[in-house]
């Protein structure tokens, strides 16, 4: 009987197991796999655009069906809300902009020392998708939204989920439209903006319209039955309704570039047509043959120290690439992966190798006297048409800085100055919600509307402080932090300001653009670093953003590290004497070579004439 | 290795300093007439004693760093003193290897100053100062990648431990009392 029970267990295991098996067929092949495919809605239900089918297509069922889609959304892109997720190395935030408040406040779901989760600053799942969508691929926090904080205005029934969204890295041609994708994303249509932006069909309504309407007529939106629906363009379809798609396994840098794209900008920055693109590009590698990931899309990041929570990344690492993995084995061991060059590296001694990074000599813009504004696609909408963005465009980023990383090594990063109103209680300061300041201190917004982004004066800051104080339901002191101080109002109403640890910037490390050996810092020799003028260590660094350049804290650089200036004077004034150290060292040396010699053959010549 | 080495380079050092009264027949090996500091100019007096000097100054900042820190390279100030120093040593090393090497020929009987030993040990000092000297200039030259760079500060490491103790012994040597 038992064994009979355990035969029937068996087997009915191995079906499982062969069924799992069957689940998810795989071409196993570099080659690329045509998909010629029926389109799945959000129900699992095959679409027919010729019976005209009015529900979007969803990644989840459709790509779904064949890859798994669970386990694809475990991956780095799509996993920043998850608790159980290790946030890695510092990265880049999304940033919170009101230019009335003039708020710029960096947020992460990743809890980034330095950044904000949205929630802390009143920011909903529903109003973060509504503000960065535009640059996330789906998933996540789109797709599994909480209702902390409560949001009276978040219309996720008519909206549908942001799913991940698969055709915006893997569609191998052209066809992904990321304009298309911001005007659904605007029109909260989200659950159809995959169809509209691979270009399959319109979409000839908008979430947006059928709130504003259900609002005028004082219902309530989600309970809507109105929804937009789907027009298929039969042109992306063959003649058995199957969906012809360009699906390409590994994408192109253009669609990486959208979301990651770093451009240089203000005065004195070189146009856009004159920026060299990274070295590895230009040699014909794409951004995924680093950046390389699994069926879980855990993208490796790069960076020398990930190789300590994930041993596969060591050999993707500048270092692992170049010049191998100690412990590595087979090839991996040897570097020089995909033709890469084993650096030489002369004249370089080995101490710089600990205590810098490759990127600190070959990463980012030039160093010089002042850091270079620069732009992001998260930050700054690249990628996406705009017609107000300028050079001096908020939030104001500015690279390179040289910091120490968390692997104790100088590293270029990326650095940005809070801006915000909040309160401060046991010297912690909590931000306000821009919208929540606009209330309490309307009257003091009043006469600021009209000049977003402006530096406030000490008398405007205290209005604001003024009018905050008298919120109903404020804990702490109200202060403001702008340009790395914190400003606070006495009881006289005057407004003093100093520095603060909660007005620090947030910097994170910049990795791209490289650039080649005869490019990196020490091609010129020592002084690129080791002088009195050397930006690595003597650059001033001042604090950006909309405050007034007399008011805005200003560092050098050896200060935002705790190095010592008067040893870093020093040390570089000694390189003065370089030459002179190299002169008595090589004419000691060769004095002493030449006693050796003479005494030498002196010694040799009694030696042959004793045996003579 | 190199820092059980440096540790014993230490210790060793130091107590041939502090016991040099004891070492009388080292000295007379060394100097088989009498004391080497009597029969010594004042001008050969001033040179090594600023040889000593630096390279005591050398071996507490490099080998001593080492050792303190169990292991980590010199920075900050310590490295600048170190950096300092060199060129004088390299200046006044190479004085007392010219001034002393008619002296120490192992050829002529004539100059009773250096015993065997005392000759031997000049020049594995005149050998070891090149050595020293070529490791840590040929680094500032953009002839060494990264391996022939570490090559050379392995060999700046071990021919420094080597010379100090070779000055140790002479030191005892030269100042040893009878």
């Amino acid at each position: 009987m038992l064994l009979v029970l355990g035969l029937c267990l068996l087997s009915a295991s191995a079906a499982n197991a062969s069924e799992a098996g069957k689940k998810y067929g795989k071409a196993d092949s570099r080659a690329p796999y045509p998909h010629r495919i029926m389109l799945l809605n959000e129900q699992g239900n095959g679409i027919n655009p010729g019976a005209k089918d009015l529900l979007p297509y969803a990644p989840a069922t459709t790509c779904g069906k064949c890859h798994d889609y669970a386990a694809i959304n475990q991956g780095w892109h799509f996993n920043a809300k998850q608790s159980n997720v290790p946030p890695g190395r510092p990265g880049e935030p999304w940033m919170l902009l009101d230019g009335v408040t003039r708020t710029q406040l960096p947020l992460s779901y990743r809890a980034w020392p330095g950044t904000f989760p949205p929630a802390e600053v009143g920011v909903s799942d529903w109003q973060f998708v509504q503000a960065f969508a535009r640059h996330m691929p789906g998933g996540g926090v789109g797709e599994n939204p909480t209702t902390r904080p409560t949001d009276t205005k978040e219309y996720w029934p008519l909206s549908g989920k942001l799913q991940n969204d698969c055709m915006i890295c893997h569609d191998g041609g052209n066809a992904y439209s990321t304009g298309d994708r911001e005007l659904q994303l605007k029109m909260m249509n989200y659950k159809f903006s995959p169809t509209r932006s691979l270009g399959l069909g319109k979409i000839n309504s908008s979430v947006g319209t059928i709130v504003e309407e259900a609002a005028a007529s004082d219902d309530d939106p989600n309970k809507s039955k109105e929804t937009p629906k789907v027009a298929w363009d039969m042109r992306n379809f063959d003649g058995e309704m199957r969906a012809v798609l360009n699906v390409s396994g590994t994408s192109s840098p253009s669609k990486c570039y959208y979301c990651h794209m770093t451009r240089q900008v203000a005065a004195g920055a070189h146009e856009d047509w004159q920026a060299d693109k990274d070295v590895h590009l230009a040699a014909g590698l794409t951004c995924t043959d680093c950046h390389r990931h699994g069926l879980d899309h855990q993208v490796v990041r790069g960076y020398e120290s990930e190789a300590a929570t994930r041993k596969e990344a060591a050999a993707l690492s500048c270092r692992g690439c170049h010049m191998g993995v100690e412990d590595g084995e087979g090839a991996l061991a040897l570097g020089g992966r995909m033709g890469a060059p084993r650096p030489v590296h002369k004249g370089i001694p080995p101490v710089h190798f600990d205590r810098l990074s490759c990127t600190a000599c070959h990463s980012g813009p030039w160093p010089s006297e002042t850091p270079v504004n620069v732009q992001t696609s998260f930050a700054h909408e690249l990628g996406l048409e705009s017609f107000e963005r300028t050079a001096e465009s908020s939030p104001r980023i500015v690279a390179p800085i040289f910091l120490r990383s968390v692997d104790d090594k100088i590293t270029p990063h990326k650095m940005v100055w809070p801006n915000f109103w909040g309160t401060l209680r046991s010297d912690k300061v909590t931000p306000m919600a821009p919208a929540k300041v606009k209330v309490v201190a309307r009257d003091a917004f009043k006469d600021l509307q009209a000049t977003p982004w402006v530096a406030l004066t000490n008398e405007q800051v205290g209005k604001v402080l003024a009018g905050i104080s008298g919120a109903k339901d404020l804990v702490g002191e109200p202060v403001y932090v702008s340009g790395g101080k914190l400003y606070r109002r006495a009881a006289d109403g005057k407004v003093s300001a100093a520095e603060h640890a909660a007005a620090k910037p947030y910097a994170w490390p910049l990795a791209h653009e490289v650039r080649p050996a005869s490019a990196a810092l020490g091609t010129r020799g020592c002084s690129d670093c080791h002088s009195s003028k050397s930006p690595i260590y003597f650059t001033q660094v001042v604090a950006q953003g909309p405050v007034a350049p007399t008011q805005a804290l200003s560092k050098a650089m050896y200060e935002l590290r705790d190095d010592n200036g008067l040893l870093a004077w020093l040390f570089a004034f000694t390189f003065n004497f370089r030459m002179m150290l190299k002169v008595i060292s090589f004419g000691s040396a060769a004095v002493l070579a030449g006693v050796l010699v003479l005494y030498g053959l002196r010694g040799l010549g009694w030696l042959t004439n004793r045996m003579g | 290795m190199f820092l059980t080495l440096c540790i014993i380079t230490l210790m060793a050092t130091l107590m041939l300093a502090s016991t040099q009264t004891s070492f009388g027949e080292a000295g007379r090996m060394v100097a088989p007439s009498e004391p080497i500091a009597r029969q010594l100019s004042w001008v050969e007096r001033i040179v090594y004693a600023v040889v000593l000097l630096c390279a005591a100054v050398l071996a507490l900042t490099g080998i001593g760093t080492f050792v303190l820190t169990g292991g980590k390279a010199m920075t900050g100030w310590i490295l600048m003193i170190h950096a300092s120093v060199a060129p004088p040593f390299a200046i006044f090393v190479t004085l007392l290897a010219v001034i002393w090497a008619d002296r120490c020929q192992f050829v002529q009987d004539n100059d009773s100053t250096f015993g065997l030993v005392g000759k031997v040990l000049y020049w594995l000092m005149v050998v070891l100062a090149l050595v020293v000297i070529l490791s840590a200039v040929f680094p500032m030259t953009p002839i060494f990648g990264t391996e022939g760079q570490e090559l050379l500060d392995k060999t700046h490491r071990y021919s420094s431990i080597l010379i100090t103790i070779v000055l140790a012994l002479q030191a005892v040597g030269i100042f040893a009392r009878r």
